[in-house]
């Protein structure tokens, strides 16, 4: 017996819009949080890029904990340790606990609540011709909350002040507890449980499968390109003399066009093969980035270029988490994603800390922009292999 | 309800939000604040 597919996305993308928009406005406390705990930038960055870190590293871990003892578990433990993570924010009085909560606590709680362990529960609840589409949900989900999120937190940051701010959205990390309650999944039956592939074999069978491979190397391509733009884009724009108001109106671009392209790609992947939509993704990102590099730029080539490449922001979450699925089940799904998405965080790190150390030693982003266009056809290239047929394995002897 | 009433209406709830977050954006008082603290970071 299944859960209902509408409980499922209801609740699948509740979680999800809560955990990535609250996350995503960060940002907008590095300036009230260091001028009044009086501490360097670095100090919040620092706590930021380590949250990034664990995310991708605590991942696989979620992931596995979730395929083993249920969705609905790990998503309560995440959802406790993002309020208590946001909690010590706003409490912290030294840079230390300001990392334990926002680096350290926060980043487990994201790898507890988003994308891959909400992707294990579609898997195992939602038949497999409308797996695309439902993941598509979800994904579209969280890039409304990170759409909806930076306004909502500018306006708690100015009416509440910046602790209290923090306080009410522990609060409203709160309400993941609740809802993992409706992704809690029926008993496997005795028979099924003791046919189950074993952790082990699980992550040989993966790793050894050239698939697996090429959509990890591409995910790595995402998590590079679009931790960079977004990082590093205002500082470019500030560069070439474009007022700030131009970087708002693209960020709200990203934001409203992200949600297109999620849930555009998601539906289109129901149609189409997979693979080839990714490599058409990051080839169109190549292509973007070019365009926007070597065109003069403009107020208005600045919009056109954030609402292309928000159309393409996200929309590789889906069709990426679904050949994972199509090709290795549903048994080990969050795990296996997880492990994918670390290849995206250690591509984000990599965006970032390039992106700045490159303009430290040339001067400019050219040749960081020019690296993230290449390595979006590369990203093309690699996917274009990607075969999503499902493992065929030897029968296991089940026990009388 | 049937399911294209209900499909409508998913549509409709969802345009609705997405114009009135976009519409937020475009406040004066938080395309300042946006602004600002965007241009703090750098």
């Amino acid at each position: 017996m299944r859960l209902s597919m509408a409980q499922v996305l209801w609740c699948g993308a509740a979680v999800v819009t809560l955990s990535m928009g609250i996350r995503h406005g960060f940002g907008l406390w590095l300036q009230p949080i260091t001028m009044d705990r009086g501490w360097t930038r670095e100090t919040f960055a620092f706590a930021m890029a380590v949250q990034n870190l664990m995310w991708g590293l605590a991942s696989p871990f979620a992931g596995a904990l979730a395929d083993r003892f249920g969705a609905h578990r790990v998503l309560m433990v995440g959802g406790l340790l993002y309020a208590g993570g946001l909690a010590l924010m706003g409490a912290a009085a030294s840079g230390w606990l300001f990392l334990g909560g926002a680096g350290l606590l926060i980043g487990m709680a994201q790898a507890g609540t988003t994308y891959a362990v909400i992707y294990g529960v579609i898997a195992r609840q939602v038949d497999p011709s409308k797996r695309a589409w439902a993941m598509s949900v979800a994904a579209a989900a969280g890039s409304f909350g990170q759409f909806l999120m930076v306004p909502v937190d500018s306006w708690l940051i100015a009416s509440q002040g910046w602790q209290n701010a923090l306080f009410l959205l522990a609060l409203a990390a709160c309400l993941i507890v609740p809802l993992a309650f409706g992704l809690r999944e029926p008993a496997v039956a005795p028979a099924a449980a003791a046919a189950r592939q074993s952790i082990r074999a699980a992550l040989r069978e993966a790793f050894g499968h050239r698939s697996f491979q090429l959509l990890t190397a591409g995910y790595f391509v995402c998590g590079f390109q679009l931790a960079f733009i977004g990082v590093h884009m205002p500082s470019y724009l500030k560069d070439h003399q474009l007022g700030p108001e131009v970087a708002t109106v693209a960020l709200m671009l990203i934001g409203l066009f992200n949600v297109f392209g999620t849930y555009g790609v998601g539906v289109m992947s129901q149609r189409w093969a997979k693979a080839r939509l990714l490599s058409a993704i990051y080839f169109l990102r190549g292509v973007a980035i070019v365009a926007f590099i070597t065109l003069p730029l403009s107020p208005w080539s600045v919009y056109l270029f954030a609402a292309v490449m928000g159309l393409l922001w996200l929309s590789t979450v889906p069709p990426t988490n679904a050949i994972v699925a199509q090709i290795f089940g549903p048994q080990y799904m969050s795990m296996l994603g997880g492990f994918v998405f670390l290849s995206h965080q250690v591509g984000s790190f990599l965006g970032v800390w390039l992106g700045g150390r490159l303009y430290d030693s040339t001067g400019s982003y050219d040749v960081v922009w020019w690296l993230a266009a290449a390595l979006g056809l590369f990203a093309a290239v690699v996917n274009l292999p990607v075969r999503d047929a499902p493992v065929v394995r030897a029968p296991q002897r089940v026990p009388a | 309800m049937s399911v294209k009433a209900r499909r409508w209406l998913a549509w409709t709830g969802a345009a609705m939000a997405l114009a009135l977050v976009s519409l937020s954006y475009l406040s004066p008082h938080l395309m300042l604040d946006l602004a600002d603290r965007l241009w703090a970071c750098f």
